[in-house]
């Protein structure tokens, strides 16, 4: 319970100071990105779910990108070249 | 070589992100509403153009007969759930004859109408209605939209033995109805959350089933797991009821599944799902938990209501559950519960904390963009691809093409064309398989390994750098050849 309550009082208290500061609460993104993603995303699903072997090279090449962003962290930050 | 990939994942992303632009995303623009039910055709008109339809029925039974049921398939666009009245006039003798009016509400889909009504042989009220057998009715049904009504099981109560060859129907004029979900899910089950149940429990549910989802057509079987709960609100315990009942789902849409079990009096929680038998994938689990009651004392989980039925104080299944602190009364203190309300890490509630956290704190500018991109990105939801159509102008220098529609379904074109492979295309032999099924696991090991090689290749090709000063196996081979050439 006493977690329960400090998450409930840490919302509590950034609401309130927030709420007071006027900083909005986004409920949705800008400029019509909002209805444009939300309907290209689920296209997008449901491509991948009429056509699973896209969705395995789809994963397979999210996985390389990762990598690829990791070796160029590392090479930005002189660790390895 | 990232970078030729980068460049073209962009162009990719590029077209396929305006593609969601200028393709059309309705195949069908207007909300045109037919209906057909058993013994004739009836066209409904769009929103305030009512549609009157003026016809009988000849009730085929006694005057013991106090149900209707009328089946058909609504052919919509974009189906929707109504709430209906019924007024039925005409015969002569029992209720009908004078003011028998139903209003009772149901419900509409795509697929398998059912308009059901189902009452007893009591003394008729206003929503009871009794037909002579052999005498001539006409039914006025009036639709309005509406939400869902648990009324789904009047449907499987009793059979319904009138038909209805024809009635009246008319548009009332509503707003224009709002999409029903045609996701497979669970309407609802029985039975309901924090209700009592003698010792044999009546086990129900209404599904709808969408076989042609591409996440859901492949189960074939609703199962619910039973489990007899022991123990307080901050720490139960779940024994397994054995066996798991399961029931074949037999038809697309709506449709009910019902058992019947025999259970201890006590505190159980249900837990249905949808079931695919050949994969074992199990999907939309729902559940509810529910008191078993009978002679014997009552289990000490529930409070008794006013009306002698038995109720939860707390729904142990709710998102909201918080546990009880009860325990740290000096009246009725536990150490160890006590101690556990209060330091232990309870999920439902954390849960339901963090799903609040994250609806507001983490919803402020700035990350509230990231929140919102985030639960976009998760969301499970998918759509109809669009089609490709085009519908020729009024003043087309061809006559006879003039507003002439085409249309071109390329993506329906490729689902049916992966069920062929996913499905339909079989080898012979004891155990069959789907094209899909076979090629798949060496599918995943040709593109991972790949992937496999293709990372370690990269890898291989790290220098390392250490103190600042970059060195390579060339320099060091250089240094050691230098050093034993002053020798």
């Amino acid at each position: 319970m006493i977690w329960y309550y400090l998450v409930l009082a840490i919302n509590a208290t950034v609401s309130a100071i927030f709420g007071f500061l006027h900083i909005p609460l986004i409920t949705e993104l800008p400029f019509g990105i909002d209805a444009f993603l939300v309907s290209a995303v689920t296209y997008f699903k449901t491509f991948l779910a009429i056509m699973p072997p896209f969705g395995i090279l789809f994963t397979a090449f999210m996985i390389y990108l990762g990598f690829e962003t990791t070796m160029l962290i590392l090479r930005t930050v002189r660790i390895i070249r | 070589m990232f970078k030729k990939i980068a460049s073209r994942a962009t162009i990719f992303g590029i077209l396929l992100l305006t593609s969601c632009f200028f393709l059309p995303s309705h195949t069908s623009a207007d909300t045109i509403f037919s209906q057909e039910l058993t013994g004739g055709t009836y066209n409904l008109g769009n929103d305030g153009a009512p549609v009157n339809y003026v016809g009988s029925f000849v009730a085929q039974a006694t005057s013991t007969v106090y149900g209707f049921n009328m089946n058909g398939t609504v052919h919509q666009a974009t189906p929707y759930l109504a709430v209906l009245s019924v007024n039925i006039a005409g015969g002569s003798g029992g209720s009908a004859g004078s003011t028998c009016i139903i209003s009772t509400p149901n419900t509409f889909y795509n697929d398998n109408t059912y308009v059901n009504y189902v009452g007893t042989t009591t003394a008729p009220t206003q929503d009871r209605c009794t037909f002579n057998g052999g005498q001539t009715y006409s039914i006025t049904i009036d639709y309005n939209y509406g939400g869902y009504a648990n009324n789904y099981f009047a449907s499987e109560a009793s059979p319904l033995p009138v038909s209805i060859p024809a009635f009246e129907i008319y548009d009332s004029g509503g707003p224009t109805p709002p999409p029903v979900n045609t996701q497979t899910r669970f309407i609802e089950i029985e039975p309901y959350a924090t209700t009592t149940a003698s010792t044999t429990v009546n086990l129900n549910a209404g599904i709808y089933y969408n076989s042609v989802d591409p996440y859901a057509g492949y189960f074939n079987e609703i199962c619910v797991d039973l489990y007899y709960m022991e123990g307080n609100f901050t720490q139960l315990t779940f024994t397994p009821y054995e066996p798991h009942l399961c029931m074949p789902i037999t038809a697309s849409g709506e449709s009910g599944v019902s058992t019947t079990t025999t259970l201890l009096s006590g505190l159980w929680s249900a837990v249905w799902y949808f079931y695919d038998t050949d994969d074992g994938n199990k999907a939309y689990s729902t559940s509810t938990a529910f008191v078993v009651v009978s002679t014997q004392t009552p289990p000490e989980y529930f409070t008794q209501n006013p009306d002698g039925t038995y109720a939860f104080n707390v729904s142990s299944t709710s998102p909201m559950y918080v546990p009880r602190l009860e325990s740290c009364n000096l009246t009725d203190f536990s150490f160890a519960d006590c101690l556990s309300s209060i330091v232990g890490w309870q999920p439902l509630a954390m849960n339901s904390a963090f799903n609040v956290f994250l609806s507001q704190t983490l919803s402020y500018f700035p990350w509230g963009y990231i929140t919102r991109t985030t639960a976009i990105l998760n969301s499970p939801a998918t759509t109809t691809l669009p089609m490709l159509e085009y519908t020729f102008a009024d003043d087309f220098p061809v006559v006879d093409m003039r507003n002439v529609y085409i249309g071109f379904d390329f993506w329906g074109g490729v689902q049916t064309a992966w069920t062929l492979i996913d499905t339909e295309i079989q080898s012979t032999g004891d155990d069959p398989k789907s094209l899909w099924e076979i090629v798949e696991t060496p599918l995943m090991y040709l593109v991972y390994l790949t992937l496999l090689f293709v990372m370690v290749g990269r890898i291989l090709q790290i220098e390392l750098v250490s103190n600042g000063t970059q060195h390579d196996d060339s320099d060091r081979l250089k240094d050691w050849l230098n050093k034993n050439k002053k020798r």
